[in-house]
């Protein structure tokens, strides 16, 4: 049995190491604990050799039947998740993975606070606003000053339930940690005449900063000028920070 | 369950560690004479034995083969697998550094653990925590000294740790993928529903302790705080998976003093929680 194990903790590392190698690492885990992970893939690979080598000086080790039943199950359910870890390509999470959650209620709303004086210029963001993740970091620091700012975000186009026509959701998740934390937000595009996009298309927005009142909420609106589709991102999720 | 990887491998170092270097023998020597302090002692043992719920009811199984009391057993066995260093700092980076959780994770643990201590020292004083007739087959922690048998020790007891832990992935994910979001958060924002639906859901889901925490931080953004603190806190002491071992393990009548005064009172203190946070 130790061989097996041996091979299980190896076939461990390997997946840790093909996640790695093939970039698909982000779609898991978030990069903060790249190197736990990586560190882990080794320690399993150590111990997966030591266990394989120790099988085969005790290759006469008896078992009880009931252990090797426990030991044949754990195996299998092993094999499992390490089979597929290996086999398939990870996807990012979609609006499938929203699991029946409003829209709506993930569309991002200003903080209350008084507009910015009429004629005035929006605040110079920090750093440029080149994705979603500078445009929320700027939101939190211009907050409805911010609106008539120049900005550019991706994200899943997504057309839902109480998003009016001529509108859509751009669906983004924050994880903390791995994306069974992942946690979705969504911000208001207004598109006139734009086209409808495929289901989680990824597009890219180009416009200018707006508020859009609904519900007694002020809603962080994009009129776009400009939406392009374009393919997944090296990292689809943003930081939990958000 | 790749997240958690990192810290059940930490958590079978140490247990390995402990098994390899602490004798059960010089540990119960250590042991007062009072069953109050005795209680005490056991509950924040811990921290000398840092072993999951995974590993915890056959290290106690050791321990009370060498004359360890059933009621300090039992401390022992709902204590140790939140109260130790390992699962203390899972939990914090689970919840990014709030240690307002890790401290009422901790204090709502060792309630729990300590008045079902006490309740069974007046049940069952001076039983030995083993079953009559039933022994500590298989002792697992002989190994070869140094290095070699640290890690021979801690890759055994990863595999009995892993097959629970993918069992909980997998429960974990089914949840989360077909149980409607919605629905959750209906009920995830009630002060005392939330806490009796997430209850029973965290003994179902048996997950390891040094793992749980980044399971419970998926249900924050739905559920109340209370409930998540009673998910961490109940998950680790009636689950299905330690179950049939700790029913196998302690008298049945012990068992379902666990088991009831257990539900009561994680049940009162994350309603309490979530109570006293909703207060302006």
């Amino acid at each position: 049995m130790s061989l097996v194990r041996g091979g299980l903790l190896l076939g461990f590392s390997a997946l840790i190491a093909k996640l790695f190698i093939a970039g698909e690492i982000v779609r898991y885990m978030a990069p903060t604990l790249d190197p736990l992970t990586a560190l882990t893939g080794v320690a399993m690979a150590i111990m997966g050799v030591m266990e394989i080598a120790a099988g085969s000086r005790h290759a006469h080790n008896h078992e009880h039947h009931g252990e090797a039943i426990e030991e044949v199950l754990t195996c299998v359910l092993v094999i499992l998740p390490l089979g597929l870890g290996l086999l398939v390509t990870p996807r990012a999470l979609g609006a499938g993975a929203l699991g029946g959650e409003s829209v709506t209620r993930l569309l991002l709303a200003y903080a209350p606070g008084p507009p910015r004086a009429e004629g005035g210029t929006p605040p110079a963001p920090a750093r440029p606003i080149a994705d979603t993740a500078d445009l929320l970091a700027y939101l939190q620091q211009a907050g409805l000053s911010g609106a008539g700012q120049r900005v550019r975000a991706t994200g899943l186009a997504l057309r839902a339930e109480g998003v009016g026509s001529g509108e859509f959701a751009l669906l983004r998740y924050a994880i903390a940690h791995c994306v069974a934390d992942a946690r979705p937000l969504a911000l208001l595009v207004a598109a006139p005449g734009d086209r409808a996009e495929a289901a989680d298309q990824w597009v890219e927005v180009e416009g200018v900063l707006a508020v859009t009142e609904r519900d007694g909420s002020r809603l962080v609106t994009i009129a776009a000028e400009r939406v392009r589709p374009i393919p997944e991102p090296p990292n689809p999720y943003l930081s939990a920070g958000f | 369950m790749l997240q958690s990887l990192p810290f059940v491998l930490i958590g079978v170092f140490a247990s390995g560690l402990v098994q390899q270097r602490l004798s059960a023998e010089t540990l119960t020597r250590w042991l007062p004479q009072r069953r109050l302090a005795v209680v005490l002692l056991s509950s924040v043992f811990g921290f000398v034995a840092p072993v999951c719920d995974c590993g915890v009811i056959p290290l106690a199984r050791r321990l009370g083969a060498k004359g360890l009391p059933a009621y300090a057993a039992t401390t022992f066995i709902l204590a140790a697998p939140v109260v130790n260093p390992v699962v203390l700092v899972s939990t914090a980076f689970a919840f990014q550094g709030n240690w307002a959780i890790v401290g009422l994770r901790m204090a709502m643990t060792l309630s729990v653990a300590i008045a079902v201590g006490l309740a069974a020292s007046t049940l069952s004083a001076g039983l030995s925590s083993l079953t009559p007739g039933s022994s500590v087959g298989g002792d697992n922690t002989a190994a070869a000294p140094g290095l070699l048998g640290l890690v021979s020790l801690a890759t055994a007891e990863f595999f009995d740790v892993i097959f629970f832990i993918i069992l909980g992935a997998l429960f974990t994910a089914a949840a989360q993928t077909f149980v409607p979001r919605g629905d959750l958060a209906a009920i995830g924002s009630h002060p005392a529903l939330s806490v009796l639906t997430l209850m029973p859901v965290a003994s179902v889901l048996s997950i390891c302790s040094e793992a749980d925490a980044f399971v419970a931080r998926a249900f924050a953004a739905t559920f109340t705080t209370g409930a998540i603190l009673a998910f961490m806190t109940i998950g680790q002491i009636v689950d299905l998976r330690n179950g049939f071992l700790l029913f196998r393990t302690l008298r049945a009548r012990l068992t379902s003093l666990i088991v009831l005064l257990s539900y009561a009172l994680v049940f009162a203190e994350g309603w309490l929680i979530n109570v006293v946070m909703a207060r302006p």
